[in-house]
């Protein structure tokens, strides 16, 4: 446990290393917010939504740019990849632990490396905003407790998944296209691309089974409450089946890839 | 005048200083503190055209921004220069034309294809004539052996084969002077030894200036008679290489072993160092005396 | 002219190095451009503003804005990656050949890759204008083809001025960067739906209704004023800034170097 630790460290260390390039991804972050909290409050003057407020919303859009880096589709950097390609996983399978697990926390510690350094800024902006565009607080401390839970829940959704993709781009031998193109859809359903509420019910009733709603969509709708309390309770158990499917494919799916790699010499 | 004529040339940058800790980092967001570092100060030198010279110094004493300020990307803060009676940064894009530059470190060849394509491109930006061009490929082909590499990727090249592309890409225009920023970098031995062949044979055979930069003496040594050394942003060398030889290594020290210590003549030009049981140590001055000399006393 | 057609041909055989990794990405691409169009389908319908807002105008709209992007992205991406260029060093190599910078920036990167993004705004531009416009005439054809040009020149000019920050700072280019995107991802909406503040911004800051919300009133036959035909020319303006902008940084390069 104390190696991912210290590698949490040094992800932290590294990111406070490069301030200018924290202050311009920060920036990107308070810009984009307010982007799309002018497009959205465009279509709340011309109508309003029975379920889903204008409130609701404003939390989802700076809620999703404050919790960015945890849960934003392919984060990683490929480093995995390029590890098994240019035999540096020979290093790795010296190391006296679990290769799967030491891939999959490094990739969560990034996250929550990254996270840790813009999140309290970009919560503070949005806070002090003017009423109609600010984040409001939590409908209640159990929601905020819900949400804190869920958005962790949500970090090891998305990591299981962002493992699987990872391995599967070893196979087919490139990182860019079909990776990619799963991203994208990813990004529509999983709430990064446009909040899910506003997406047609359809789409919604098929998304309710599928892992990408609970990466972050969850946490932000139990945090304003657009969720009901039965249905959050539903879903973070479902969560907890999600992780379990994914970790159990992930790890089938690297091993594939570790036999192939140790025979191609790598 | 000269060919090309640098007087008093001056560059000074200012270099943001941070201090460490948090505090520090905070401060430095605010306001800034700067050094000014004078990378090139009151140079001046003169060199022929035909000659090939050597700017050698330890790293960061203002060679490569000297090089800079020759090929007209820099622009000097004071101080003049004149090469072929054109102002490099003024005079940028005429100027050019007729310069060729080699950056060991960098490649002006694409990586993902043959190398005659990369070759044809500088044809076009140089606007050089169909003729003009194949009489001078086949020139460069003959000369660097390039015969088997025209039609290879740059990837799939060895670090070698692509200096020698290198350096043929930077002649397809026929420059009248040829900047070699550290050439020989990263070579293995044989490859040095090649490459040094060739700048030679360019250089012969064109009467191509070369002006050429390298951290490795025996490159020197072998391409050329002229060295400029600059420390520290100034000029502290100028003049034949064997000179500075001789200068830095005038007296040598020569450890003798005797089987029996006799008696010791007292030599001219010599001194003693050390005397042990068996072993004296002489400090023997190179002009005036040889070793042989002083054994056979 | 012959050394830009040797640049392009030069990037397409890179391209085609890779071949099963360019065409992935060339689709990956297009469908990112889709699902941003579905997105703003979804918004209209879960909004029920269909019927108030013509479909087809808002296809063209995003079009328009896609098309010039897409070109720019195509075209320019060695100054919308300028950063890479100062930091590897090889501007340097470009200050040494006796063309123009412009040219060689240009030629340094030309991304093939949008090109499926590009053909697929395209075929959407071309569907919509086809559906909008009632009575095609030749000065509505020739607008369509300068809305483009113009958009196209006015994200070419946003790339360039966050150029010209790498001369000041490598990271200043991501500041210009939400500038370039979060114009375009305004920009895909028709612009009619924003509230004044907004649009004003749009108007003279960044002049995107120049290229986008004036010329389709003339192609929709809502307006005669045969001005609105040469309104995206006058992006040129903002092209001329943005040199007169990049060559200030020029200077500043190379009198202080990287």
């Amino acid at each position: 446990m104390r190696a991912y630790y210290s590698y949490f460290k040094s992800e932290l260390m590294v990111g406070l290393q490069y301030r200018t390039a924290a202050l311009a991804g920060l920036s990107t972050q308070f810009f984009w917010g307010i982007i799309l909290s002018f497009i959205y409050t465009a279509f709340y003057s011309h109508a309003s939504l029975a379920n889903f407020s204008i409130n609701q919303l404003m939390c989802y859009v700076w809620l999703n740019q404050a919790f960015f880096s945890l849960v934003y589709p392919s984060l990683n950097d490929g480093q995995i990849m390029s590890q098994i390609k240019n035999g540096g996983v020979a290093y790795e399978l010296c190391r006296p632990y679990d290769l799967y697990w030491w891939w999959y926390l490094k990739m969560l510690s990034k996250r929550y490396a990254s996270c840790m350094l813009r999140c309290l800024p970009v919560l503070i902006f949005a806070v002090l905003l003017p009423v109609g565009y600010k984040l409001v607080a939590p409908v209640s401390i159990i929601s905020l407790l819900l949400f804190i839970i869920s958005l962790f829940l949500g970090t090891l959704v998305i990591t299981g998944i962002n493992m699987i993709i990872q391995s599967i781009s070893f196979f087919t031998n490139e990182d860019k296209g079909i990776g990619s193109i799963f991203y994208t859809f990813m990004a529509l359903l999983s709430g990064i691309a446009i909040p899910l509420p506003l997406l047609p019910d359809i789409l919604n009733t098929i998304n309710y089974l599928l892992p990408f709603r609970l990466i972050s969509d969850l946490a932000y709708q139990t945090y304003s409450g657009s969720m009901v309390l039965s249905n959050v309770l539903i879903s973070i158990f479902m969560q907890i089946i999600w992780i379990f499917i994914l970790i159990l494919i992930g790890k089938l799916i690297m091993k594939k890839v570790l036999t192939k790699a140790s025979i191609q010499g790598g | 005048m000269s060919f090309i004529t640098v007087r008093n040339l001056s560059k000074t940058f200012k270099v943001v200083k941070r201090d460490s800790g948090l505090k520090n980092a905070f401060k430095s967001l605010i306001k800034r503190k700067t050094t000014e570092i004078k990378a090139v100060n009151d140079i001046s030198f003169d060199i022929n055209e035909g000659e090939i010279v050597a700017y050698i110094g330890p790293n960061g004493a203002g060679k490569s921004t000297t090089i800079k300020m020759l090929t007209g990307i820099l622009r000097p803060d004071s101080g003049e220069i004149i090469v072929d009676g054109f102002n490099p940064f003024n005079n940028r894009i005429k100027y050019v034309k007729n310069i060729g530059v080699v950056f060991g470190q960098k490649s002006q060849l694409w990586w993902d294809i043959p190398v005659e394509e990369s070759f044809l491109l500088l044809k076009d930006i140089y606007k050089v004539s169909d003729e003009d061009y194949e009489l001078r490929k086949e020139e460069l082909v003959k000369l660097l052996n390039l015969k088997d590499i025209l039609k290879t990727p740059v990837r799939q090249l060895s670090l070698g084969q692509r200096m020698r592309a290198e350096i043929a890409a930077s002649l397809i225009h026929d420059p009248k002077i040829l900047f070699l920023d550290e050439p020989t970098i990263g070579l293995d031995a044989i490859s040095k030894v090649e490459v040094r062949k060739f700048i030679k044979e360019i250089n012969k055979r064109k009467k191509v200036t070369i002006i050429l930069t390298s951290h490795d003496m025996t490159d020197i040594e072998a391409l050329t008679d002229r060295i400029i050394v600059i420390g520290h942003g100034k000029k502290l060398y100028d003049g034949r290489l064997q000179d500075i030889k001789k200068k830095f290594n005038k007296n040598k020290k020569v450890e003798i072993l005797f089987k029996k210590i006799s008696n010791i003549p007292d030599i001219k030009y010599t001194k003693i160092i050390e005397k042990k049981k068996n072993k004296i140590l002489l400090d023997v001055n190179m002009e005036k005396n040889t070793i042989s000399k002083v054994i056979r006393e | 002219m012959k050394l830009i057609k040797n640049y392009l041909s030069m990037h397409l055989k890179v391209s085609l190095e890779y071949k099963s990794s360019f065409i992935l990405s060339c689709i990956s691409q297009a469908i990112y451009m889709l699902v941003e169009l579905f997105t703003i389908y979804a918004l209209f319908l879960k909004f029920k503003l269909l019927n108030t807002f013509d479909i087809n105008e808002m296809l063209l709209g995003f079009s328009t804005i896609w098309l010039g992007y897409s070109l720019a992205e195509l075209f320019a991406r060695g100054f919308d990656h300028f950063d890479k260029l100062i930091v590897r060093g090889d501007f340097d190599l470009l200050l040494i050949r006796p063309r123009s910078i412009f040219i060689q920036i240009f030629g340094s990167d030309i991304c093939y890759e949008k090109f499926g993004r590009t053909l697929c705004a395209l075929l959407i531009y071309i569907y919509s204008a086809s559906k909008v416009i009632t009575n095609l005439t030749l000065l509505k054809i020739s607008l369509l083809i300068t809305m483009v040009i113009g958009c196209f020149i006015l994200i070419i000019s946003l790339f360039i001025i966050g150029a010209s920050f790498c001369f000041v700072t490598v990271q200043g280019i991501e500041a210009i960067n939400i500038i370039t995107n979060g114009t375009k991802q305004v920009a895909e909406y028709p612009l009619s739906i924003y509230k004044k503040p907004v649009r004003m911004f749009f108007t003279f800051v960044i002049p995107i209704v120049l290229i986008n919300y004036y010329p389709i009133s003339y192609l929709t036959d809502k307006t005669g004023n045969i001005l609105y035909v040469f309104m995206p020319l006058v992006t040129i303006i903002s092209f001329i800034i943005s040199e007169y902008i990049f060559h200030i940084g020029m200077k500043k390069y190379c009198s202080t170097g990287s």
